[in-house]
């Protein structure tokens, strides 16, 4: 028996050494390889996929492939029943890292930055690499372009600013914050916005990279910002929103405290200003002081990418992989895209864009699907579709 | 007389073991329930993750805001609630090892009919009141423990943005210093805990170190020469595979390993000095003192009934 129970305690730490090292315990489905961001620039979508790949569609050809960059650094570590599919690499290609913030698209590049310590420019018209630069830790956020100049913050609390046609530092050093920079930079009103962990908001001046002025929100600003007609709306772990003068940095006014942090950069509309919180609910605002329009609308799953307007429409998606349609005016929600099917494609996250009333989003299974909230089946395409997969 | 004859030969139900036996199939029954109508994920995070999580960023918050200092305090904290339960376990284990000259002569006596042996041995324990699982269950229920501070620990540290969304998640409502806390500062002697031991060396030796010495003070000597060999090869084979784990793993849950250790050497140490520290006949031969109160008991009981 003392042999059993010996081999029986021998064989449960095994088990347990074996799910640590394979992360199958119990938990939140954490998914280092990024998420599927996305970008339109015209009738192109741009996006680079939580599988490891760079894709350009065309929007005018119901989500063709115009081009992608394939990659060597497809995960073949083992997972936890999510199926991984044995890949080939591509000799020479750069890695693209996990990826969560929107590319840009400017000056015939594709800009964004990645894990891999690296702001990454590809050729917009056929996904060649163009150029790298390597800054000193991880890019989490997105990428800001302003006058040729593209504007990145790093994990380390840096901004950097890299031109487009040199792919050279535009400033004599990095611009340095206190925390790490997980937002993405706004350029406007002849200035460079950056939010960082450290609880600011830094307005910084494009030519110079110094400071102009510094508001506190109070807590660390993790997702995006916004600017609207010269205010600032950002909030973070202090559970508000905030609207900040952009010229001067005062506040204007705040929410009260909420329920969750807000994630995700706001969206302005009528008059009103809507946004997230990661508990998964939607707020509606007055644009000019702050006050709720109505009862927080709940949906179901996180929430870490603000809504987007999709012509008249307001559309927030989730991470159950759940799209709604919000009646901005009465503060209600529709499903009107998620069956069990879809949620398949995993949870939408990142930021979602629309072009022409049409919107798209990025899931973290990789795919990118565009949906017209207008039809009653709204799905007009999927990228990969099955046939592709 | 007869009556009393009658009632030797009747065989004594303890209540107490037969209310300890409802209530635990109460309890069993109750969790199932529970299970299947909150769910499994529910409860992990409700009764495991959450609490671990949010007591760590507590005394993150209130112990200087350095998380090194704070998963020691938690894992202090933790290892004195639950020492009962190691006491417990030891004592278990050393009753069963008493035991081991007199399995192998049974084993000597009955090799040849096993059907026969594993009755005897059954009986054997049973006369003296020593079960060979009873040292597994504290195992087993500091096993989500375990697994929730790993969790919450690669939680607390978070280095991406789903892991910081899992930490949002869990954070309780009213815990209002969570927004000058977050992020956590992961830095330690240079070194960012959210990353893997940047030397790969460092972290893993003193982790396959640590291990080693703590699975050397915990495990039992045993007189059969094969399971004293499967004891020495598992002595090894754990801290190198602990050693090697910990070069992939977040710094902070490797130094989570080496304090997890050094303070489980202590609790160690400290649960077989007090069980030391009590007679030793108590520690040996439990059960048989157990028995004569039993016993003693029965008689009480039959001497009530004349």
């Amino acid at each position: 028996m003392n042999k059993l129970w010996s081999g029986g305690r021998i064989a449960l730490l095994l088990v347990v050494v074996a799910l640590l090292a394979t992360g199958c315990m119990p938990s939140q489905g954490v998914n280092d390889s990024g998420w599927t961001a996305l970008t339109v620039d015209g009738p192109t979508l741009f996006a680079v996929r939580s599988t490891g790949d760079a894709v350009a569609l065309d929007l005018q050809d119901s989500g063709d492939l115009i081009w992608e960059y394939a990659v060597d650094s497809a995960s073949a570590a083992p997972g936890c029943g999510i199926p991984q599919q044995g890949t080939v690499p591509v000799a020479g290609r750069q890695p693209l890292g996990a990826v969560y913030g929107s590319p840009a698209v400017s000056d015939g590049l594709m800009v964004f930055g990645s894990s891999e310590a690296a702001l990454i420019a590809l050729d917009a018209e056929t996904g060649d690499l163009a150029w790298t630069f390597p800054v000193d830790t991880a890019v989490v956020g997105g990428v800001a372009v302003g006058n040729g100049v593209a504007y990145v913050g790093t994990v380390s609390g840096k901004v950097f600013a890299v031109d487009l046609e040199t792919h050279k530092a535009v400033w004599s050093q990095p611009f340095l914050t206190g925390d790490r920079i997980w937002s993405t930079p706004i350029v406007g009103e002849g200035l460079l916005y950056v939010a960082s962990m450290d609880h600011l908001i830094y307005a910084i001046d494009l030519d110079s990279g110094e400071s102009v002025w510094t508001a506190d929100l109070g807590g660390a600003i993790q997702g995006d910002i916004a600017l609207y007609d010269g205010t600032l709306l950002a909030g973070g772990v202090d559970r508000r929103l905030h609207a900040i003068d952009a010229s001067s940095g005062q506040e204007i006014w705040q929410t009260d405290v909420l329920d969750a942090w807000v994630w995700g950069a706001p969206l302005v509309s009528d008059d009103a200003v809507f946004f997230t919180t990661l508990d998964g609910h939607v707020h509606g605002h007055r644009w000019d002081n702050g006050q709720a329009l109505w009862a927080p609308v709940a949906l179901q799953g996180a929430i870490s990418a603000g809504p987007i307007a999709s012509g008249d429409e307001i559309i927030a998606a989730t991470e159950e992989g759940l799209v709604y349609l919000i009646d901005a005016g009465a503060g209600t929600a529709d499903v009107i895209y998620g069956a069990v099917q879809d949620q398949q494609r995993g949870g939408y996250l990142s930021a979602p864009s629309s072009q022409d009333g049409i919107a798209y989003l990025g899931s973290t299974f990789g795919f990118i699907v565009a949906l017209d909230p207008a039809e009653r089946s709204p799905e007009l395409w999927v990228y990969p579709s099955s046939s592709e997969e | 007389m007869k009556e009393s004859v009658q009632a030797a030969n009747t065989p004594q139900v303890d209540p107490k073991r037969v209310r300890k036996s409802l209530l635990t199939w109460a309890l069993i029954g109750v969790a199932v329930i529970i299970v299947s109508q909150v769910g499994f994920g529910t409860i992990w995070r409700e009764v495991i993750i959450r609490p671990l999580l949010n007591g760590l960023l507590f005394l993150y918050a209130y112990l200087g805001r350095n998380f090194v200092i704070a998963i020691t305090a938690l894992t202090l904290l933790l290892r004195l609630i639950t020492m009962p339960l190691q006491i417990k376990s030891i004592r278990s284990m050393r009753a069963t090892s008493a035991l081991q000259p007199r399995i192998a002569e049974l084993q000597k006596k009955y090799g040849n009919d096993r059907e026969r042996l594993v009755m005897e041995q059954q009986k054997l324990y049973k006369e003296e009141g020593v079960s060979p699982f009873s040292g597994c269950l504290p195992s087993l229920v500091q096993l989500p423990i375990w697994i929730g501070l790993y969790q919450g620990i690669t939680s607390v540290l978070a280095d991406t943005p789903v892991e910081l969304m899992s930490l949002g998640k869990n954070i309780y409502h009213g815990f209002s210093a969570v927004a000058d806390i977050i992020p956590l500062q992961g830095i330690f002697l240079g070194m960012d805990l959210a990353k893997p031991d940047p030397t790969s060396i460092v972290l893993p030796i003193l982790v396959a170190g640590t291990t080693y010495l703590q699975n050397k003070m915990t495990t039992q000597q045993s007189t059969d020469p094969q399971q004293a060999s499967m004891n020495q090869s598992m002595q090894l084979m754990m801290p190198l595979m602990f050693g090697f784990f910990a070069m992939q793993f977040p710094a902070g849950l490797a130094i989570y390993f080496v304090i997890s250790n050094l303070i489980g050497m202590l609790i160690q140490w400290l649960a077989e000095r007090q069980i030391n520290g009590g007679s030793a006949s108590q520690v040996v031969e439990p059960a048989t003192n157990k028995r004569k109160e039993k016993a003693a008991y029965g008689s009480r009981d039959k001497a009530h009934k004349a």
